[in-house]
């Protein structure tokens, strides 16, 4: 009855293809040509045909969302990363997720970092994985205390914990979100945790009172505080990074160079 | 054949029971402290206490020979308590069996990290222990907060919310650390007087 | 159209009545394949299989273009969408035999091309 139950042809994939097999046979030259290779130190080895196709997929949503993409960056010269403009949450994570050529099905995480000296300190970091194409990218926001931001539960129904989270240890407020409420942190508890002014020790313990019969919440007295010891050498550690800027590692993809070629 | 130094052995047992010996009498088997039977209730002043004392250590020999521990591993420590479980320290040669309610134990262990938001829970499982219970706990964060001890979301100790009977230090205590501190349990239970001191009150 | 994705309704997170079990809800009522159709089962979790891909595609393919219409003419996202679309909607109409179709298109099961066309049309419909 079966005939032919599955289906056996190799797909020919598009655009973002970089199937593993031209890593692994691009590693077996090397190590054919010569031991020169195998003296330098383990390193991630960056394949560089992988990279030219992702600042290509990079420009390309930059060409496509032209209002929401502010730049495209590599962080760490292999991943790539969009910085967007918070309004345009919901367009982004639909066109990642829905274009042909892109297809980035998977919510690997959503995250919140807080730089307290920045005007917006929280900069939200979603990143994804793109089964079909074997490729993955992350996609910046930032947001202030009060300002919400849309939800993307809309487009990825795994976000709701993840944005859960954020809300209970930031304070990042997420409008559409089905059932935003605390996560991780006690039921009771006031205040948002993973913030830098949240002191590592926060604001109030548990003891037990035996008059009362019950568990009660009191404000913290430790016997000894934290203390922190400094333990790094007295000696700079990088003196040639001395005057590189936090964003240096960063390389930026050139957008506008690209439609300049266009358009000549 | 085998009938009659049975007989004997029994027949010496009763005769040491009936009289009881005082601790000046330095036998080489047990240890200082002990009587030659392994109670340590050693000098009754009357026959009520002395019967009491035997009252008391069957009571004792019953409850630490047989001690069921709750479920209550919380993190890390929990594997090291399943390690006490496996064969290799196999527990239940001491009597020690899991039991997954509390209104069926007599002794918890709390193994891993009490977080605030677990005391309340905490509290109410004890408090719903049969009396007669014990607590170890194990593990470093069980003991003083351990290794999160200055986070906010820690409870620093169990012993804020439930008395503790037996710290296992470690992190995480072997599973050999974890069999010396039951026994030190067994033998803290052993040198219980309940019934002497009801009789003395 | 015989579509087998899930509308938010109907799926396991959404809000439902205690009464609803959502196993029996969404496993129960599967139209099943019919026995001479050549491909049983598309050998992927979840993935049920297309009796007329060709139909629903052309017709997903429609409501693309049809919605891609609504964005401005010289707008990059819908020049190169369209330029997909098209392509595919051609294969789709010249080439009648499911697994040629399938092996031309390259992405897959054919029933993956279907829902590759219903992410786009949702984000299209986003776009604007």
């Amino acid at each position: 009855m079966l005939k032919r139950a599955l289906l056996t042809g190799v797909p020919v994939v598009r655009s973002l293809a970089a199937p593993l097999s031209t890593s692994t046979t691009i590693a077996q030259q090397q190590q054919q040509t010569g031991g020169e290779k195998a003296k330098k130190p383990t390193i991630w080895k960056i394949d560089e045909k992988k990279r030219e196709k992702l600042a290509s997929f990079g420009r390309y949503a930059a060409e496509c969302l032209p209002k929401f993409v502010q730049q495209a960056q590599f962080a760490a010269g292999d991943e790539l990363e969009l910085l967007i403009h918070p309004d345009g949450v919901i367009p982004v994570l639909s066109f990642l997720r829905g274009n042909h050529s892109a297809q980035f099905t998977n919510l690997t995480f959503i995250t919140c970092v807080d730089v307290p000296t920045r005007k917006n300190r929280f900069e939200l970091i979603y990143a994804f994985y793109s089964v079909r194409f074997n490729a993955r990218v992350r996609v910046r926001t930032y947001t202030d205390e009060v300002a919400p931001i849309e939800s993307a539960y809309s487009v990825f129904t795994g976000a709701d914990w993840f944005e859960r989270e954020i809300y209970d240890m930031y304070g990042v407020w997420f409008n559409n979100h089905p059932d935003l409420r605390r996560l991780l942190t006690d039921y009771g508890f006031e205040g948002h945790p993973f913030r830098k002014d949240f002191p590592l020790t926060g604001y109030n313990e548990v003891r037990y009172d035996p008059e009362l019969r019950r568990v009660v919440y009191e404000p913290t007295e430790l016997a000894q505080e934290f203390r922190r010891f400094d333990l790094e050498t007295p000696w700079e550690s990088f003196p040639s990074f001395r005057n590189a800027s936090i964003t240096s590692g960063y390389e930026v993809i050139d957008l506008k160079q690209q439609e300049a070629e266009k358009k000549q | 054949m085998l009938q009659t130094p049975l007989r004997a052995i029994a027949a010496q047992s009763v005769r040491r029971l009936a009289t009881p010996t005082s601790t000046l009498e330095l036998t080489g088997d047990a240890p200082k402290g002990l009587n030659k039977t392994g109670t340590p209730f050693t000098a009754p002043n009357s026959t009520a206490e002395y019967a009491l004392a035997r009252l008391d250590d069957v009571m004792n020999m019953a409850q630490r020979t047989s001690l069921w521990p709750l479920t209550f591993g919380l993190a890390c420590c929990a594997v090291e308590m399943m390690h006490f479980a496996a064969p290799r320290y196999d527990m239940d040669r001491y009597g020690v069996v899991f039991r997954a309610s509390p209104r069926q134990c007599d002794l918890i262990f709390v193994a891993g990290t009490v977080t605030n938001k677990m005391a309340p829970a905490l509290r109410r499982i004890y408090d719903q222990m049969p009396e007669a219970k014990w607590v170890i706990s194990m593990g470093s964060c069980a003991n003083g907060g351990g290794y999160y001890h200055y986070a906010y979301s820690v409870l620093r100790g169990c012993d804020r919310v439930i008395p503790v009977d037996i710290y296992v230090p470690g992190c995480p205590p072997t599973a050999e650390a974890l069999l010396y501190g039951v026994l030190q349990l067994q033998k803290k239970i052993k040198r219980k007087r309940e019934a002497q001191l009801w009789y003395r009150r | 159209m015989t579509s087998r994705l899930l509308p938010r309704s109907l799926s396991m997170t959404s809000i439902r009545t205690m009464y609803e079990n959502p196993y029996v809800k969404r496993f129960k009522a599967k139209t099943k394949v019919s026995p001479d159709y050549h491909k049983q089962s598309t050998g992927l979790t979840g993935l049920f299989v297309e009796e007329h891909p060709h139909r629903a595609l052309s017709v997903v393919y429609g409501r693309l273009l049809r919605a891609l219409e609504k964005l401005p003419k010289d707008y990059a996202y819908r020049k190169y969408t369209e330029q997909v679309v098209r392509h595919r909607l051609n294969l789709v109409q010249t080439e009648t035999d499911v697994l040629q179709l399938e092996q031309k298109i390259g992405m897959g099961q054919v029933e993956e091309v279907l829902q590759q066309a219903q992410f786009e049309l949702e984000t299209t419909r986003a776009l604007f």
